[in-house]
């Protein structure tokens, strides 16, 4: 049996559903609003759901598609002794993912939330190319960096968050270009400025147990899309097609992804028009679907399959 | 970036016809024409490096060849790239795959409740995604309800209705029925006599369209017009080895009969006697399945072959499975499009199937 753990939102583990019906593997499925309520039977643990249960020993393969699981305890009233059953629950739920993490999976829930910094670090100590990055809190400092080279800067969110929500308005975080330093207090919140990398093309790659997915694409010929690519140009859509990355790239970035413990994710790069390639980040937990349409490669079917093959494998 | 190489976007097709090729854009969903002579050196760029190219055409020709990939590049069709880039770029895999056995299907006329309950399940178990649901005769409001609400907890995701005007068809009507079934993606209304026909109109995601001609029997369906072309990538992959009508599709035709499409007189057993699956795992009948374009006389030699649906129940020849659909006026031969059912040569058919072309 495989489990699923998603969110009730995401449509890629519906098309991948369709597909495990097709192959025939069970599965069940845990959306992150689903309560799950536990019991410990001898060597064996029951997840009870509201409309169904299943043990633990009856899966063999997870696939921790994103979210978290939700569950239920007796909670106390008492102050104090609430307290301690929270750091007990703390560490209760860290050993159910460890069991769940012990079986073969695509994705563990451990490993899906990961650092931009770190992973830049890690990035260059195996070997890749990325962008010269700077933590900056201090307008002098932010001046320097700005007029040391000739290269154009950015800013962009340290934790890849899309948007800001309050009650009245939605702020969507872009990647903004930064000309000069004259609108900065002395002091602010510690920011991440980039080095600005002028593209041919960018990479969607979606990486998964060893095996490469690539999609370019061109998005030069039109200003809007210059810097942030979410910013999306309707009219004309930016070009996307399938792309081969060389294999000393691919080596590369298998080491990084052994180094992050990730065995699948979505990673982004550049492609210089010097043809370097370097590497923006890596998102475990990204939409694999607008890499899959665009060059028909069917990554739901082949997430299926490969799972499939996992639960025959152990 | 030198620009040694050509390179048409993957997402760009060319596809080259009997006088005139076309380009189509399946991700901007636009369409091109183009010489046969830009076929040719479009096809030969992927391989040989444009200098290679002049000498092959001779240095004189150099200037139309650059005209030729000057254009593409305006366009946005294509791409100049250097000798470094030639392994970065494949071509699209055009692989079909489904997960599914049964994509669509039609019930024509069918009016029993009974049945539906019996037949949503059968189709449930073969994970069809789409009903099309045919009427000719009157259809009271209540019935429809019924109909619909039977598909509700169905896993039946898209549902057409085709149904004749009555005075009850008002607009309140058919915003009720869209917003109680989200599933309706499509409501055809035929034989709208009124002096006012409505206008046609998207509701949410249904689509509405009014039409005046009266549809008695399944002869409506097979029209070829460019306005039903489709330059999408899916339908690109489904048309290289498959039939873009049939493939995947099952119909009960008015008296119960299992068929591939309610006007193809072949019957692969009748509702009340066997199920979907034991029909369609009948020898024969994923035959039509895999009839494409590129087997279809006429259409094999037309620039359009990719982007055209099919029709294989009104055929030129209705003896031949591979003869080009009656109902296109397109001439491939000539590039002229003309009216199908006015043509002398297609009068004997047109009588042989019965079908009223006023
Ligand atoms: S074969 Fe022709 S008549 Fe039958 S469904 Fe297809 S287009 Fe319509
Ligand atoms: S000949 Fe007619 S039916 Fe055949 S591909 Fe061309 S337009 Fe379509």
């Amino acid at each position: 049996m495989l489990l699923i753990i998603t969110s009730e939102q995401d449509h890629s583990s519906l098309l991948v559903i369709d597909w495990l019906n097709h192959i025939g593997l069970p599965w069940i499925r845990i959306n992150e609003k689903d309560a799950i309520e536990l019991s410990f039977i001898e060597n064996d643990i029951k997840f009870q759901l509201e409309s169904f249960s299943f043990l633990l020993s009856e899966i063999k393969v997870v696939w921790y598609r994103r979210g978290f699981l939700n569950f239920k305890f007796f909670i106390s009233k008492l102050f104090d002794v609430d307290e301690f059953r929270r750091i007990e629950l703390k560490k209760l739920k860290e050993y159910i993912y460890y069991k769940l993490s012990q079986l073969p999976n695509i994705n563990r829930f451990e490993n899906a939330d990961v650092n931009k910094l770190i992973v830049t670090e890690k990035a260059s100590e195996v070997g890749l190319l990325t962008p010269k990055e700077y933590l900056v809190s201090n307008k002098e400092i932010l001046q320097k960096i700005l007029t040391s080279t000739n290269t154009e800067h950015a800013t962009k969110s340290i934790s890849g968050y899309g948007t800001i929500s309050s009650d009245t308005v939605n702020y969507k975080i872009l990647t903004k270009k930064l000309d000069d330093a004259n609108s900065t207090p002395e002091n602010f919140f510690p920011s991440l400025v980039q080095e600005y990398i002028e593209k041919r093309y960018e990479l969607r790659i979606f990486y998964m147990h060893g095996k490469f997915w690539s999609m370019a694409i061109f998005s030069q010929s039109d200003d809007t899309t210059e810097v942030d690519f979410r910013n999306y140009n309707i009219v004309k859509p930016n070009r996307n097609i399938p792309f081969n990355v060389p294999h000393h790239i691919k080596q590369k970035i298998i080491k990084l992804m052994e180094k992050l413990d990730l065995n699948c994710g979505s990673i982004d790069m550049i492609v210089t028009p010097q043809l370097e390639f370097v590497f923006l980040e890596v998102n475990p937990v990204g939409q694999f679907g607008m890499v899959s349409y665009p060059c028909n490669y069917y990554l739901h079917r082949e997430v299926a399959q490969h799972l499939h093959t996992l639960s025959h494998g152990s | 970036m030198n620009k040694k190489y050509f390179n048409l976007f993957a997402n760009c097709f060319i596809v080259k016809g009997y006088n005139r090729s076309l380009i189509f854009d399946s991700q901007r969903m636009k369409t091109v024409f183009v010489p046969n002579d830009m076929y040719d050196i479009v096809i030969k760029a992927k391989s040989i490096s444009i200098q290679q190219i002049y000498e092959e055409y001779g240095i004189d020709n150099k200037e139309i060849i650059d005209e030729y990939f000057d254009s593409l590049i305006e366009s946005e069709l294509g791409f100049y790239m250097s000798e470094k880039e030639r392994d970065f770029f494949p071509e699209i895999n055009t692989a079909y795959h489904s997960p599914f056995q049964i994509t669509n299907s039609v019930l024509e006329e069918m009016r029993d409740m009974k049945l539906y309950k019996k037949v949503i399940s059968q189709l449930e178990a073969l994970d069809c995604q789409y009903v099309e649901l045919v009427f000719y005769n009157n259809t009271s409001n209540e019935f429809l309800t019924n109909i619909l609400s039977l598909f509700k907890l169905s896993s039946i995701k898209f549902i057409g209705l085709i149904i004749p005007y009555d005075s009850t068809k008002t607009p309140e009507f058919i915003k009720k029925i869209c917003s109680q079934n989200l599933r309706l993606n499509k409501i055809l209304v035929h034989n709208v006599q009124v002096q006012e026909k409505p206008k046609n109109i998207t509701l949410g995601l249904t689509e509405i369209i009014y039409v005046n001609k009266e549809f008695t029997n399944f002869s409506y369906c097979g029209n070829i017009s460019k306005k039903f072309f489709s330059p999408s990538l899916e339908h690109y992959v489904e048309s290289q080895n498959h039939n873009t009508c049939l493939n995947q599709k099952i119909s009960i035709d008015s008296q119960g009969n299992i068929k591939n499409c309610p006007a193809i007189p072949n019957n692969f057993g009748n509702i009340k006697d066997v199920t979907l699956t034991e029909a369609i795992n009948t020898q024969g009948y994923k035959q039509l399945w895999s009839i494409s374009k590129d087997h279809i006389e006429v259409c094999k030699d037309c620039e359009f072959r990719h982007i055209c649906t099919d029709c294989r129940a009104f055929t030129e020849n209705p003896k031949d499975n591979y003869s080009k659909p009656l109902k296109c006026g397109y001439n491939p031969y000539t590039n002229e499009w003309s009216e199908w059912s006015t043509n002398p040569l297609k009068q004997k058919t047109i009588e042989y199937y019965n079908i009223e072309t006023s």
